[in-house]
Protein backbone atom coordinates (compact mmCIF):
# COMPACT_ATOMS: atom_id res chain seq x y z
CA UNK A 1 0.00 0.00 0.00
CA UNK A 2 2.55 2.64 -1.37
CA UNK A 3 -0.41 5.35 -3.18
CA UNK A 4 -0.31 8.03 -0.67
CA UNK A 5 -3.39 8.14 -1.42
CA UNK A 6 -4.49 4.93 0.14
CA UNK A 7 -1.75 6.04 2.96
CA UNK A 8 -4.42 8.79 3.94
CA UNK A 9 -7.12 6.67 3.22
CA UNK A 10 -5.55 4.14 5.64
CA UNK A 11 -5.76 7.23 8.39
CA UNK A 12 -9.13 7.66 8.57
CA UNK A 13 -10.52 4.53 9.27
CA UNK A 14 -12.96 4.63 11.64
CA UNK A 15 -12.19 1.63 13.72
CA UNK A 16 -8.25 2.30 14.04
CA UNK A 17 -8.65 3.06 17.86
CA UNK A 18 -11.25 0.09 18.36
CA UNK A 19 -9.53 -2.93 20.99
CA UNK A 20 -11.21 -5.53 21.50
CA UNK A 21 -8.57 -8.73 21.88
CA UNK A 22 -10.20 -11.82 22.19
CA UNK A 23 -9.33 -14.46 25.82
CA UNK A 24 -9.95 -17.98 26.32
CA UNK A 25 -12.19 -16.89 28.85
CA UNK A 26 -14.95 -14.46 27.10
CA UNK A 27 -18.30 -15.32 28.25
CA UNK A 28 -19.25 -14.96 23.99
CA UNK A 29 -16.83 -17.49 23.11
CA UNK A 30 -18.02 -20.08 25.80
CA UNK A 31 -21.82 -19.24 25.17
CA UNK A 32 -20.46 -20.96 21.19
CA UNK A 33 -18.18 -23.41 22.36
CA UNK A 34 -21.22 -24.81 24.41
CA UNK A 35 -23.71 -25.18 20.83
CA UNK A 36 -23.87 -28.19 19.01
CA UNK A 37 -21.52 -28.42 15.89
CA UNK A 38 -23.27 -29.94 13.49
CA UNK A 39 -27.07 -28.52 13.03
CA UNK A 40 -29.74 -30.27 11.66
CA UNK A 41 -29.45 -29.83 7.92
CA UNK A 42 -32.49 -28.26 6.29
CA UNK A 43 -33.86 -29.84 3.33
CA UNK A 44 -37.27 -31.07 2.60
CA UNK A 45 -35.37 -33.98 1.29
CA UNK A 46 -32.98 -36.28 2.48
CA UNK A 47 -30.15 -35.30 0.59
CA UNK A 48 -29.23 -31.39 -0.59
CA UNK A 49 -28.91 -29.04 2.42
CA UNK A 50 -28.38 -25.53 2.35
CA UNK A 51 -25.69 -25.80 5.34
CA UNK A 52 -26.35 -22.50 6.81
CA UNK A 53 -29.84 -22.81 6.97
CA UNK A 54 -29.61 -24.09 10.98
CA UNK A 55 -28.29 -20.84 11.67
CA UNK A 56 -30.15 -18.64 9.96
CA UNK A 57 -33.33 -19.75 11.20
CA UNK A 58 -31.60 -18.98 14.35
CA UNK A 59 -30.81 -15.62 13.81
CA UNK A 60 -34.31 -14.89 12.08
CA UNK A 61 -32.29 -14.05 8.70
CA UNK A 62 -31.18 -15.72 5.48
CA UNK A 63 -27.50 -16.28 5.14
CA UNK A 64 -25.68 -17.97 2.69
CA UNK A 65 -21.79 -18.51 3.71
CA UNK A 66 -19.50 -17.86 1.20
CA UNK A 67 -16.99 -20.88 0.76
CA UNK A 68 -14.66 -19.83 -1.37
CA UNK A 69 -12.28 -22.96 -0.65
CA UNK A 70 -15.34 -25.62 -1.41
CA UNK A 71 -14.96 -27.97 -4.47
CA UNK A 72 -18.03 -28.66 -6.65
CA UNK A 73 -18.59 -32.15 -6.96
CA UNK A 74 -21.66 -31.75 -8.10
CA UNK A 75 -23.76 -30.21 -11.00
CA UNK A 76 -22.18 -32.54 -13.42
CA UNK A 77 -25.28 -32.31 -15.70
CA UNK A 78 -25.37 -27.99 -15.35
CA UNK A 79 -25.38 -25.93 -18.70
CA UNK A 80 -24.45 -22.82 -19.34
CA UNK A 81 -27.35 -21.79 -21.18
CA UNK A 82 -30.49 -22.30 -19.41
CA UNK A 83 -32.71 -25.04 -21.08
CA UNK A 84 -35.96 -23.77 -19.98
CA UNK A 85 -36.82 -19.81 -18.61
CA UNK A 86 -40.57 -18.96 -17.16
CA UNK A 87 -42.05 -17.56 -14.39
CA UNK A 88 -43.92 -20.33 -13.63
CA UNK A 89 -43.37 -23.52 -11.74
CA UNK A 90 -43.18 -26.66 -12.88
CA UNK A 91 -46.17 -28.49 -12.00
CA UNK A 92 -44.00 -31.41 -10.37
CA UNK A 93 -42.49 -28.91 -8.04
CA UNK A 94 -45.77 -26.94 -6.81
CA UNK A 95 -45.51 -26.90 -3.04
CA UNK A 96 -42.04 -28.13 -2.80
CA UNK A 97 -40.64 -24.31 -2.65
CA UNK A 98 -42.17 -22.61 0.38
CA UNK A 99 -44.87 -20.24 -0.73
CA UNK A 100 -44.02 -18.05 2.54
CA UNK A 101 -41.22 -16.85 4.12
CA UNK A 102 -40.99 -16.72 7.93
CA UNK A 103 -39.13 -13.95 10.03
CA UNK A 104 -38.50 -13.51 13.73
CA UNK A 105 -39.81 -10.30 14.35
CA UNK A 106 -37.91 -9.00 17.80
CA UNK A 107 -40.62 -6.00 18.74
CA UNK A 108 -43.48 -8.43 18.15
CA UNK A 109 -45.29 -9.86 21.68
CA UNK A 110 -45.99 -13.30 22.02
CA UNK A 111 -44.91 -15.61 18.90
CA UNK A 112 -42.30 -13.02 17.33
CA UNK A 113 -42.83 -14.76 13.59
CA UNK A 114 -43.87 -12.72 10.86
CA UNK A 115 -44.87 -14.47 7.62
CA UNK A 116 -44.27 -13.10 4.01
CA UNK A 117 -45.85 -14.81 1.28
CA UNK A 118 -43.77 -15.56 -1.27
CA UNK A 119 -44.47 -16.31 -5.78
CA UNK A 120 -42.52 -17.37 -8.23
CA UNK A 121 -41.27 -15.19 -10.39
CA UNK A 122 -38.15 -16.51 -11.94
CA UNK A 123 -38.08 -20.09 -13.16
CA UNK A 124 -34.98 -21.77 -14.95
CA UNK A 125 -33.80 -25.33 -15.90
CA UNK A 126 -30.20 -26.32 -16.60
CA UNK A 127 -29.32 -29.93 -16.50
CA UNK A 128 -31.16 -31.96 -14.20
CA UNK A 129 -31.43 -28.61 -11.88
CA UNK A 130 -34.35 -26.20 -11.19
CA UNK A 131 -33.98 -22.98 -10.13
CA UNK A 132 -36.71 -20.63 -8.59
CA UNK A 133 -36.38 -17.31 -7.74
CA UNK A 134 -39.54 -16.20 -5.38
CA UNK A 135 -40.52 -12.73 -4.14
CA UNK A 136 -42.67 -11.37 -1.83
CA UNK A 137 -43.67 -7.69 -0.74
CA UNK A 138 -40.23 -7.54 0.90
CA UNK A 139 -38.96 -10.61 1.49
CA UNK A 140 -37.46 -13.29 -1.54
CA UNK A 141 -36.48 -16.52 -1.68
CA UNK A 142 -34.48 -19.02 -3.91
CA UNK A 143 -35.40 -22.67 -4.38
CA UNK A 144 -33.20 -24.95 -5.78
CA UNK A 145 -34.47 -28.76 -6.96
CA UNK A 146 -33.36 -31.96 -8.75
CA UNK A 147 -35.35 -35.26 -8.65
CA UNK A 148 -34.63 -37.36 -5.65
CA UNK A 149 -33.94 -40.89 -5.08
CA UNK A 150 -37.68 -41.54 -4.76
CA UNK A 151 -40.10 -41.47 -7.76
CA UNK A 152 -41.74 -38.44 -7.87
CA UNK A 153 -39.74 -37.03 -4.87
CA UNK A 154 -37.78 -33.52 -5.21
CA UNK A 155 -34.64 -32.79 -3.60
CA UNK A 156 -35.03 -29.02 -2.85
CA UNK A 157 -32.76 -26.37 -0.52
CA UNK A 158 -33.84 -22.67 -0.33
CA UNK A 159 -32.69 -19.40 0.90
CA UNK A 160 -34.34 -16.34 1.90
CA UNK A 161 -33.94 -13.02 2.87
CA UNK A 162 -35.63 -9.93 4.03
CA UNK A 163 -35.53 -6.23 3.18
CA UNK A 164 -35.96 -3.02 5.60
CA UNK A 165 -38.12 -1.88 2.35
CA UNK A 166 -40.82 -3.07 -0.45
CA UNK A 167 -38.96 -4.42 -3.54
CA UNK A 168 -41.08 -2.48 -5.90
CA UNK A 169 -39.37 0.83 -4.35
CA UNK A 170 -36.53 0.89 -5.67
CA UNK A 171 -36.22 -0.91 -9.73
CA UNK A 172 -33.46 -0.84 -12.20
CA UNK A 173 -32.87 2.20 -14.97
CA UNK A 174 -34.47 0.36 -18.36
CA UNK A 175 -31.14 -0.18 -19.72
CA UNK A 176 -29.57 -1.69 -16.12
CA UNK A 177 -30.06 -4.31 -13.65
CA UNK A 178 -30.50 -4.53 -9.84
CA UNK A 179 -28.34 -7.52 -7.82
CA UNK A 180 -30.41 -8.95 -4.48
CA UNK A 181 -28.25 -11.75 -4.13
CA UNK A 182 -24.88 -12.61 -5.51
CA UNK A 183 -23.03 -15.44 -2.96
CA UNK A 184 -22.28 -19.04 -2.38
CA UNK A 185 -24.14 -21.74 -1.36
CA UNK A 186 -22.40 -24.80 0.57
CA UNK A 187 -24.61 -27.78 0.36
CA UNK A 188 -24.14 -31.58 0.14
CA UNK A 189 -25.74 -34.18 -2.01
CA UNK A 190 -25.78 -37.96 -0.82
CA UNK A 191 -22.55 -39.71 -0.56
CA UNK A 192 -21.07 -37.23 -2.93
CA UNK A 193 -19.71 -35.11 -0.21
CA UNK A 194 -20.36 -31.34 0.14
CA UNK A 195 -20.20 -28.82 -3.18
CA UNK A 196 -21.04 -25.16 -3.89
CA UNK A 197 -23.01 -23.21 -6.06
CA UNK A 198 -22.71 -19.57 -6.59
CA UNK A 199 -26.08 -17.70 -7.41
CA UNK A 200 -27.14 -14.54 -8.52
CA UNK A 201 -30.46 -12.76 -9.41
CA UNK A 202 -32.22 -9.39 -9.26
CA UNK A 203 -34.30 -7.46 -11.60
CA UNK A 204 -33.59 -6.54 -15.06
CA UNK A 205 -34.57 -2.97 -16.70
CA UNK A 206 -37.02 -3.05 -19.63
CA UNK A 207 -34.64 -2.51 -22.38
CA UNK A 208 -32.38 -5.77 -20.79
CA UNK A 209 -33.35 -8.81 -23.52
CA UNK A 210 -29.98 -10.94 -21.76
CA UNK A 211 -27.53 -11.08 -19.61
CA UNK A 212 -24.09 -12.82 -20.25
CA UNK A 213 -22.42 -13.27 -17.17
CA UNK A 214 -18.26 -14.01 -16.95
CA UNK A 215 -17.30 -17.48 -14.72
CA UNK A 216 -14.29 -17.56 -12.78
CA UNK A 217 -12.85 -19.73 -15.56
CA UNK A 218 -13.04 -16.60 -18.16
CA UNK A 219 -15.88 -18.51 -19.86
CA UNK A 220 -19.27 -17.36 -19.66
CA UNK A 221 -22.71 -18.32 -18.74
CA UNK A 222 -26.27 -16.93 -20.38
CA UNK A 223 -28.31 -15.72 -16.92
CA UNK A 224 -32.57 -16.30 -17.54
CA UNK A 225 -34.14 -13.01 -18.50
CA UNK A 226 -37.94 -12.96 -18.18
CA UNK A 227 -40.61 -10.48 -16.79
CA UNK A 228 -38.53 -8.11 -15.32
CA UNK A 229 -36.29 -10.42 -13.62
CA UNK A 230 -33.04 -12.05 -14.32
CA UNK A 231 -31.00 -15.28 -12.67
CA UNK A 232 -28.17 -17.51 -12.85
CA UNK A 233 -26.42 -19.75 -10.66
CA UNK A 234 -23.30 -21.72 -11.80
CA UNK A 235 -21.44 -24.77 -9.77
CA UNK A 236 -18.36 -23.42 -7.60
CA UNK A 237 -17.94 -21.30 -4.82
CA UNK A 238 -16.33 -18.55 -6.94
CA UNK A 239 -18.02 -18.99 -9.91
CA UNK A 240 -19.33 -15.87 -10.80
CA UNK A 241 -16.58 -13.17 -11.01
CA UNK A 242 -19.55 -10.45 -10.79
CA UNK A 243 -19.09 -8.92 -14.23
CA UNK A 244 -21.80 -9.21 -16.78
CA UNK A 245 -22.42 -7.52 -19.97
CA UNK A 246 -26.14 -6.88 -20.83
CA UNK A 247 -27.55 -6.97 -24.42
CA UNK A 248 -30.42 -4.29 -24.66
CA UNK A 249 -33.25 -3.88 -27.01
CA UNK A 250 -31.62 -1.89 -29.53
CA UNK A 251 -29.11 -4.39 -29.74
CA UNK A 252 -26.13 -2.81 -27.51
CA UNK A 253 -24.12 -4.16 -25.39
CA UNK A 254 -23.21 -2.64 -21.98
CA UNK A 255 -20.72 -4.12 -19.07
CA UNK A 256 -21.78 -3.86 -15.23
CA UNK A 257 -20.51 -5.37 -12.85
CA UNK A 258 -22.83 -6.96 -10.15
CA UNK A 259 -23.47 -5.85 -6.77
CA UNK A 260 -25.96 -6.43 -4.10
CA UNK A 261 -27.70 -3.49 -3.20
CA UNK A 262 -27.27 -2.01 0.33
CA UNK A 263 -28.78 0.75 2.05
CA UNK A 264 -27.44 3.91 3.32
CA UNK B 1 -1.62 -16.28 12.84
CA UNK B 2 -1.86 -20.23 14.25
CA UNK B 3 -0.72 -22.54 11.67
CA UNK B 4 -4.11 -24.94 11.68
CA UNK B 5 -4.09 -28.27 10.56
CA UNK B 6 -7.37 -28.99 8.70
CA UNK B 7 -8.82 -32.60 9.66
CA UNK B 8 -11.92 -34.55 8.47
CA UNK B 9 -15.02 -34.14 10.70
CA UNK B 10 -14.35 -37.51 11.73
CA UNK B 11 -10.90 -36.87 13.23
CA UNK B 12 -11.81 -33.50 14.70
CA UNK B 13 -13.07 -34.68 18.39
CA UNK B 14 -15.31 -31.91 20.70
CA UNK B 15 -12.16 -31.28 22.54
CA UNK B 16 -9.84 -30.35 19.40
CA UNK B 17 -12.58 -28.61 17.76
CA UNK B 18 -12.98 -26.44 21.36
CA UNK B 19 -9.00 -26.15 21.27
CA UNK B 20 -9.11 -24.77 17.54
CA UNK B 21 -11.98 -22.49 17.82
CA UNK B 22 -10.33 -21.06 20.80
CA UNK B 23 -7.06 -19.96 19.10
CA UNK B 24 -8.84 -18.89 16.05
CA UNK B 25 -10.81 -16.20 18.73
CA UNK B 26 -8.20 -15.23 20.29
CA UNK B 27 -5.61 -14.87 16.94
CA UNK B 28 -8.68 -13.29 15.15
CA UNK B 29 -11.58 -11.54 17.63
CA UNK B 30 -9.83 -8.01 17.47
CA UNK B 31 -9.50 -8.03 13.58
CA UNK B 32 -13.09 -8.94 12.75
CA UNK B 33 -14.58 -7.13 15.20
CA UNK B 34 -12.80 -4.35 13.27
CA UNK B 35 -14.08 -5.49 10.41
CA UNK B 36 -17.35 -5.89 11.41
CA UNK B 37 -17.53 -2.42 13.20
CA UNK B 38 -16.46 -0.41 10.24
CA UNK B 39 -19.56 -1.98 8.27
CA UNK B 40 -22.16 -2.14 10.94
CA UNK B 41 -24.52 -0.10 13.50
CA UNK B 42 -21.57 -0.37 16.92
CA UNK B 43 -25.40 -2.01 18.52
CA UNK B 44 -25.08 -4.91 16.24
CA UNK B 45 -21.03 -5.66 16.21
CA UNK B 46 -20.85 -8.00 18.85
CA UNK B 47 -23.85 -10.22 17.87
CA UNK B 48 -22.24 -10.07 14.43
CA UNK B 49 -18.59 -10.79 15.20
CA UNK B 50 -20.43 -14.32 17.59
CA UNK B 51 -22.46 -14.94 14.67
CA UNK B 52 -19.54 -14.57 12.61
CA UNK B 53 -17.58 -17.72 14.96
CA UNK B 54 -20.25 -19.93 15.50
CA UNK B 55 -20.23 -20.46 11.75
CA UNK B 56 -16.71 -20.86 11.93
CA UNK B 57 -17.12 -23.71 14.90
CA UNK B 58 -19.86 -25.41 12.59
CA UNK B 59 -17.63 -25.80 9.60
CA UNK B 60 -13.94 -26.02 10.94
CA UNK B 61 -13.22 -28.00 8.37
CA UNK B 62 -13.62 -25.46 6.35
CA UNK B 63 -11.62 -23.07 8.20
CA UNK B 64 -8.41 -22.76 5.91
CA UNK B 65 -4.98 -21.67 7.02
CA UNK B 66 -5.09 -18.44 6.47
CA UNK B 67 -8.11 -18.26 8.54
CA UNK B 68 -8.43 -14.20 8.07
CA UNK B 69 -9.92 -13.84 4.61
CA UNK B 70 -12.16 -16.56 5.09
CA UNK B 71 -13.55 -15.07 8.61
CA UNK B 72 -13.75 -12.10 7.22
CA UNK B 73 -15.66 -13.63 4.38
CA UNK B 74 -18.42 -14.63 6.31
CA UNK B 75 -18.40 -11.52 8.79
CA UNK B 76 -19.24 -9.95 5.30
CA UNK B 77 -22.02 -12.23 4.60
CA UNK B 78 -23.62 -11.77 8.74
CA UNK B 79 -23.30 -8.17 7.81
CA UNK B 80 -25.12 -8.25 4.57
CA UNK B 81 -27.85 -10.61 6.03
CA UNK B 82 -28.10 -7.98 8.73
CA UNK B 83 -28.20 -5.07 6.40
CA UNK B 84 -30.95 -6.41 4.71
CA UNK B 85 -33.05 -7.97 7.39
CA UNK B 86 -32.95 -4.84 9.41
CA UNK B 87 -32.10 -2.01 7.42
CA UNK B 88 -28.89 -0.90 9.89
CA UNK B 89 -26.29 -0.92 7.01
CA UNK B 90 -23.49 1.94 7.54
CA UNK B 91 -21.61 2.73 4.65
CA UNK B 92 -18.20 2.33 5.29
CA UNK B 93 -16.88 5.20 6.29
CA UNK B 94 -19.83 7.26 7.19
CA UNK B 95 -18.41 7.63 10.56
CA UNK B 96 -14.98 9.05 9.64
CA UNK B 97 -16.19 12.76 10.24
CA UNK B 98 -16.40 12.44 13.35
CA UNK B 99 -12.75 10.65 14.06
CA UNK B 100 -10.06 12.87 15.08
CA UNK B 101 -7.87 12.26 12.28
CA UNK B 102 -4.53 13.17 11.19
CA UNK B 103 -3.10 13.13 7.66
CA UNK B 104 0.28 13.61 6.97
CA UNK B 105 1.75 15.48 3.58
CA UNK B 106 2.20 12.35 1.55
CA UNK B 107 5.46 10.82 -0.01
CA UNK B 108 5.34 13.32 -3.07
CA UNK B 109 4.89 16.26 -0.40
CA UNK B 110 1.56 16.99 -1.70
CA UNK B 111 -1.15 16.95 1.57
CA UNK B 112 -4.14 15.52 0.91
CA UNK B 113 -6.68 17.78 3.06
CA UNK B 114 -8.92 15.23 5.17
CA UNK B 115 -12.49 16.89 4.56
CA UNK B 116 -12.18 16.75 1.04
CA UNK B 117 -10.79 13.11 1.56
CA UNK B 118 -13.47 11.86 3.64
CA UNK B 119 -16.03 14.04 1.13
CA UNK B 120 -14.28 12.54 -1.63
CA UNK B 121 -14.58 8.56 -0.07
CA UNK B 122 -18.61 9.47 0.58
CA UNK B 123 -18.74 9.81 -3.84
CA UNK B 124 -17.29 6.66 -3.92
CA UNK B 125 -19.62 3.99 -4.58
CA UNK B 126 -20.01 1.21 -1.72
CA UNK B 127 -18.13 -1.26 -4.19
CA UNK B 128 -15.29 1.15 -4.42
CA UNK B 129 -15.42 1.83 -0.59
CA UNK B 130 -15.40 -1.73 -0.33
CA UNK B 131 -12.45 -2.59 -2.53
CA UNK B 132 -10.54 -0.07 -0.82
CA UNK B 133 -11.13 -0.60 2.47
CA UNK B 134 -10.03 -4.09 2.77
CA UNK B 135 -6.63 -3.38 1.61
CA UNK B 136 -6.69 0.29 3.26
CA UNK B 137 -8.37 -0.41 6.41
CA UNK B 138 -8.44 -4.14 6.98
CA UNK B 139 -4.78 -4.20 5.95
CA UNK B 140 -5.59 -7.18 3.44
CA UNK B 141 -3.38 -8.23 0.38
CA UNK B 142 -4.85 -8.41 -3.05
CA UNK B 143 -5.15 -12.27 -2.80
CA UNK B 144 -6.48 -11.83 0.82
CA UNK B 145 -9.22 -9.50 -0.10
CA UNK B 146 -10.00 -11.24 -3.48
CA UNK B 147 -10.87 -13.85 -1.10
CA UNK B 148 -13.28 -11.95 0.74
CA UNK B 149 -15.23 -11.22 -2.21
CA UNK B 150 -14.65 -14.25 -4.03
CA UNK B 151 -13.05 -12.59 -6.66
CA UNK B 152 -10.33 -13.91 -8.53
CA UNK B 153 -7.02 -11.49 -7.54
CA UNK B 154 -6.76 -10.18 -11.04
CA UNK B 155 -10.37 -9.19 -11.03
CA UNK B 156 -10.33 -7.23 -7.57
CA UNK B 157 -7.05 -5.97 -8.42
CA UNK B 158 -8.59 -4.48 -11.48
CA UNK B 159 -11.07 -2.88 -9.64
CA UNK B 160 -9.11 -1.62 -7.03
CA UNK B 161 -7.48 0.02 -9.29
CA UNK B 162 -10.19 1.55 -11.01
CA UNK B 163 -11.60 2.62 -7.37
CA UNK B 164 -7.93 4.21 -6.36
CA UNK B 165 -8.22 6.35 -9.66
CA UNK B 166 -11.80 7.03 -9.07
CA UNK B 167 -10.80 8.59 -5.86
CA UNK B 168 -7.67 10.38 -6.78
CA UNK B 169 -10.51 12.35 -9.95
CA UNK B 170 -12.65 13.26 -7.14
CA UNK B 171 -9.83 14.56 -5.50
CA UNK B 172 -7.95 16.25 -8.29
CA UNK B 173 -11.79 17.68 -9.18
CA UNK B 174 -12.01 19.47 -5.71
CA UNK B 175 -8.67 20.64 -6.37
CA UNK B 176 -9.70 22.56 -9.20
CA UNK B 177 -12.79 23.41 -7.90
CA UNK B 178 -13.25 27.43 -7.43
CA UNK B 179 -13.93 29.26 -5.15
CA UNK B 180 -14.31 26.24 -2.66
CA UNK B 181 -17.54 26.11 -1.38
CA UNK B 182 -18.00 25.49 2.32
CA UNK B 183 -18.75 21.36 2.87
CA UNK B 184 -20.86 19.75 5.20
CA UNK B 185 -19.01 17.06 7.00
Amino acid sequence: MHSPVMKAVAELDPARGLRSPGTPHDAALEAILHTRRRVPLHTRAARPALVSAGLAVAAGVAIVVASPWSTPTAFATWTRVPSQVTSALPAGLAGECAPVTRWVDDDAPGLPIVEVPVRPVLTEVRGDYTYVVQAGEDAWSECLATVGAAPGAWDVVENAARLPEPLDEDLPAADDVLTYQLGTTSWTSGAAGAGALTSAFGRAGSDVTAIEVILEDGATAQASVDGGWWAVWAPGAEALTGEARLTLRDGSRRDVTLEVRTTH
Amino acid sequence: MYAQENKGEAGLDQGDAADRLTRLWVANHEDVTRFVARRLDSALVDDAVSETFLVAWRRLEDVPDDARPWLFGVARNVVATRTRSEGRWRALGVRMARQPVEVSPSADDVAIDRLELEDAWLRLTAGEREVIALVAWDGLTTEQAARVLGLRPSTFSVRLTRARRHLVEVLDAMAHRQPVPSRKV
